[in-house]
């Protein structure tokens, strides 16, 4: 189930910074975002980490917002999202190369996005003075009955810790399953669970949520 | 089940709703671009055979004059006496040592242990308001105690709400000085970045420290971490250590990871259950120590491993959480003392008593901090 996407640009071959570029080739999407080049069948992660610059253009493209979003969820904060993922991605840049796994980047490189986050806030000490911006966004008005109002969800995440608001991003926005989180934070895939499990019932405390 | 099931779905959606808010609308081409320039200056130097072929020349070249003319004398060492850590005398004031550090708002700044408590935003001090007489011995996240404070306008008392970690709330209980009591308690005072001062680091591996606080001093080695793998940033987390000193211990640590000693500081009855009663300080032997380890309720705790420590037997602890219990957090150890889940603890005996060393990490880089702590400890040497 793939999807051919072009790349977006006509890529010069070399260049006279020395970076390798990518020459124009069809890439082969998957779903997950990773993409394979056509010609030589290698992944944009294996390509940027041989310093191929317009395959990691590609990788910043196809992640970024996702790693935002999770960095976000972190955060609380939008700026402090776009620094911690900034940060992710000259780690990821520098550190493709030990990437285990080059063909599936993309746990990699939501959980640098998240330590990132964490980071950002320990070195800015401000995830307990969240800002909490009572006005809902647009289209917040048209929640079910029953949704979790997002002011209430943003002050429950301010009581979790770092570590935890990671957990929770990463299994509920990126959607990452308990074995691959358990593989990038060093648990099982059953202490994750349960680490979930008590995330989530703190969580349930926190917003008052007795039904 | 099904309850759970839906507040967890609902869960999921709300999050997926809220962090769609997020923007990450960026000109990704230029963001990569930016990095990828960034980095290339340093990677065009070090990639460049012909500049290292020249350097290499240099260096040969140098070393040749200088034997030449110097000749056999043995090389220079470097001198391995410590350099002290120059841990910075604390005001004898009585204060957790979660509330040390400066705290901004409103304009102003209060650090708790300066000889005057409030000074401008650019650190003037008012010596109006005076200096913290005494305060409470612990407090926790969200507990409560009191400091008096004095200065020109008199003594005032005020009750004091630590908020999380990061937050604190002054409540006047008496103090006639009006302009000190609307300034301390009509801010939230949050917590303001310390990073070590230039007195105390960074750390540089491989360099020997005096540990100066304790009541039988050490030096140390800081270690060196090999990162590896997918443990991006440790290294560099080494490099630009993030220590802290606190009233009862002295640590090192980043955002992923900690080394923190603890000593003289009252400690739960169960490490993971703050609402336990208190012991004055941690026990006193290595194997009392892991007595009081194993009987928590929310921690798997190995049998002591013997550490020679400078001759000494100490011992080593690996803890882990325990699926079925309650979360364990470290009670009321300072904070960033303790790593939920994935932990080590060293009990090292001292002259008077015993001191205890908690690190840990998150998982990915738990087997190098684990490494870089078994160094740190071996190459610790008692004055």
């Amino acid at each position: 189930m793939c999807i051919i996407t072009r790349t977006a640009e006509s890529a010069e071959a070399g260049s006279a910074s020395g970076v390798k570029r990518s020459g124009p080739d069809r890439h082969l999407k998957d779903v997950s975002g990773d993409t394979l080049s056509a010609t030589t069948g290698r992944t944009d992660a294996e390509l940027a980490a041989d310093g191929d610059d317009i395959a990691f253009e590609r990788l910043v493209a196809a992640h970024q917002a996702e790693m935002v979003r999770v960095a976000y969820v972190i955060t609380c904060d939008q700026s402090l999202a776009n620094d911690a993922v900034q940060s992710a991605w000259t780690r990821a840049w520098r550190k493709l190369g030990s990437l285990r796994d080059q063909r599936r980047p993309r746990p990699w490189l939501l959980r640098i996005a998240a330590n990132e986050a964490r980071q950002v806030l320990r070195a800015r000490r401000r995830f307990s003075v969240v800002e909490i911006d009572p006005a809902l966004p647009a289209g917040s008005a048209a929640d079910p009955a029953g949704a979790i109002a997002r002011i209430d969800l943003v002050r429950a995440l301010a009581h979790l810790s770092p570590e935890d608001r990671a957990l929770l991003a990463l299994r509920y926005v990126a959607g990452l399953d308990a074995e691959e989180l358990g593989r990038l934070t060093g648990r099982t895939a059953s202490g994750t669970r349960a680490r979930l499990s008590r995330i989530t019932a703190r969580m349930r405390v926190e917003l008052g949520d007795d039904r | 089940m099904i309850d759970e099931m839906t507040f967890e779905s609902r869960l999921a959606s709300a999050l997926r709703q809220f962090a769609a808010e997020a923007d990450g609308t960026v000109d990704t081409t230029a963001l990569a671009r930016s990095i990828v320039a960034a980095d290339h200056g340093r990677r065009r130097w070090l990639g460049s055979g012909a500049r290292w072929a020249v350097i290499v020349a240099l260096l040969a070249t140098a070393a040749l004059v200088a034997t030449l003319v110097g000749g056999q004398r043995e090389r220079p060492r470097p001198i391995e006496e410590p350099r002290p850590a120059q841990v910075p005398n604390a005001r004898a004031v009585n204060l957790p040592a979660e509330l040390h550090g400066v705290w901004r708002g409103n304009g102003h700044r209060i650090d708790l242990r300066a000889d005057v408590l409030i000074s401008t935003e650019g650190g003037k001090p008012l010596p109006a308001y005076g200096a913290t007489l005494d305060a409470s011995r612990r407090v926790g996240l969200a507990d409560t105690f009191t400091v008096w404070v004095a200065g020109a306008c008199g003594v005032g008392a005020y009750r004091v709400v630590r908020r999380h970690i990061d937050e604190l709330a002054f409540t006047a209980l008496s103090d006639p000085c009006v302009d000190r009591r609307a300034l301390l308690a009509s801010t939230a005072w949050t917590y303001s970045d310390q990073r070590a001062g230039p007195e105390l680091g960074p750390f540089v591996p491989g360099q020997t420290y005096d540990s100066g606080i304790f009541t039988e001093p050490f030096s140390f080695v800081m270690p060196a971490v090999d990162g590896t793998g997918d443990n991006v940033g440790l290294p560099e987390q080494f490099r630009a250590a993030w220590p802290e000193v606190s009233a009862g211990g002295l640590r090192f640590g980043g955002p992923w990871w900690s080394m923190t000693f603890v000593d003289d500081l009252p400690v739960n009855s169960d490490l993971c259950d703050e609402t336990s009663p208190l012991l004055a300080d941690i026990p006193s032997t290595p194997q009392a120590v892991g007595q009081w380890l194993r009987s928590n309720r929310g921690a798997r705790v190995t049998e002591g491993t013997p550490v020679p420590v400078d001759g000494r037997a100490a011992l080593r602890f690996d803890l882990e959480e325990t699926v079925a219990a309650p979360p364990c957090d470290g009670g009321r150890l300072p904070a960033g003392a303790f790593f939920p889940m994935l932990a080590r603890a060293y009990a090292i005996p001292t002259v008077s008593d015993t001191i205890l060393l908690f690190g840990g990490a998150d998982g990915v880089n738990l087997a190098a901090v684990k490494q870089a702590m078994d160094s740190f400890v071996r190459s610790m040497a008692f004055r």
